[in-house]
């Protein structure tokens, strides 16, 4: 069984099939082939699946597909602009912020998400929102002055 | 391992040079080796690509050329003196942390982590630092939280909720590694492995941290949970009554 709904994935309206028991992550990169978003848990722990949904960061592990009707969702993919980066993507390369780079994507729209909701959060306010993004490579520091840096502006 | 990938790639590119001033009928001493091709100096048409090379050297573009260095070590240490090559290289490393206990729940808070590592030339410098400190939050996890456990042979902590790796609410306010370079020589350019140093010293020093704090109460089993504190400040506590 096949579910169409209406959705916007990185600013591209758009009509999809669905499965009902189809994850949002399982949508992106199986059918959409957007390949950042990536699985770690499969349980909504890690965070390194994590997408903005109006927004709002959300584990699109734990999310259907089908609940994408109607919402705006933006994947890592969608975050540059006409071939600019993100000025989050460019605070994480300054401060490389990462190792390995497998939390990156999550991370990286968790701290997008963050800015939305906050654009000047302190230091307490970041670690409290990013704890839910695990960085096994250890890299907590430099995401800290990356998004110390992004508070500033 | 990097010494031997490096005179191999110097072996390797002898042994082009050397086709290539056969081929190009000049002296290995006028040649070099750059973008992709070997060229004669200040001839600028004067070059054979490394395809071209492998072709006069194995008849097709495809080939091995080879190139190495062995280490051998002496088997162990002598047993008499304590001395002698045992390993290519062993690091060198130290760890400071600063901790804070909470004598109502047990709960260990690290603070602070410093710790100095032995790098023999740190190529790249931040790199190595990375590395260093993804090593100290590992070995934050490991002396704090991380911990398989089995019912029967069957793991039941299989996950990220229960097993619990440090989040950055764990992660120490003030968090530094520090590069000693001496120069090692058995790595290329003096470098030997980094990272993996930063580990070991971290759960001794946070438990001698926490035997600081507690006035001598020493626990010596991993992870450091609330409750195994509480167990010891309790039984300490009975022993004074």
């Amino acid at each position: 069984m096949k579910i169409t709904i209406s959705t916007t994935i990185n600013g591209q309206p758009q009509e999809v099939t669905v499965k009902p028991n189809q994850t949002l992550l399982e949508f992106l990169r199986d059918d959409l082939a957007l390949k950042g978003s990536v699985e770690g848990c499969g349980v909504g722990v890690c965070g390194s699946c994590t997408v903005l949904v109006d927004g709002r960061p959300v584990s699109s592990c734990l999310m259907l597909a089908t609940n994408a009707e109607a919402k705006k969702v933006t994947t890592i993919e969608g975050l540059s602009q006409s071939g600019e980066l993100d000025p989050v993507q460019e605070a994480f390369l300054k401060h490389q912020a990462f190792q390995c780079g497998y939390c990156t994507p999550g991370m990286i729209m968790a701290v997008k998400g963050l800015l939305v909701s906050n654009p000047h959060p302190t230091e307490e306010q970041a670690r409290d929102y990013l704890s839910g993004n695990l960085c096994r490579c250890g890299t907590y520091v430099e995401v800290l002055a990356a998004v110390k840096e992004l508070a500033e502006r | 391992m990097g010494q031997a990938a490096q005179k191999a790639a110097v072996e390797i590119r002898n042994q082009l040079l050397e086709v290539g001033a056969k081929k190009l009928e000049a002296r290995i001493e006028d040649l070099e080796l750059r973008d992709g091709a070997v060229w004669v100096r200040g001839v600028p048409d004067k070059r054979l690509s490394i395809t071209e090379i492998f072709k006069a050297r194995f008849g097709a573009s495809v080939g091995s050329m080879f190139g190495g260095y062995c280490f051998k070590t002496e088997g162990g240490l002598n047993p008499k003196t304590g001395k002698g090559k045992a390993a290519a290289f062993w690091f060198f490393s130290a760890c400071g942390v600063e901790v804070e206990v909470d004598t109502e729940t047990g709960k260990v808070r690290v603070l602070r982590i410093v710790t100095a590592v032995d790098a023999g030339k740190a190529i790249h410098p931040k790199q190595c630092g990375l590395q260093n400190e993804g090593s100290m939050l590992s070995g934050l996890g490991s002396a704090l939280f991380e911990e398989m456990v089995y019912d029967n042979g069957q793991p039941i902590n299989s996950n990220f909720l229960e097993y619990m790796l440090p989040s950055m609410e764990d992660q120490p306010l003030e968090f530094r590694s520090v590069l000693v370079e001496t120069p090692h020589p058995e790595g290329p350019s003096g470098a030997k492995g980094v990272g993996e140093a930063a580990l070991p010293p971290v759960a001794p020093a946070i438990g001698n941290a926490i035997a600081n704090a507690l006035g001598g109460i020493r626990i010596r089993d991993l992870p450091v949970k609330p409750d195994k504190i509480v167990a010891l400040l309790n039984a300490a506590a009975t022993e004074r009554s």
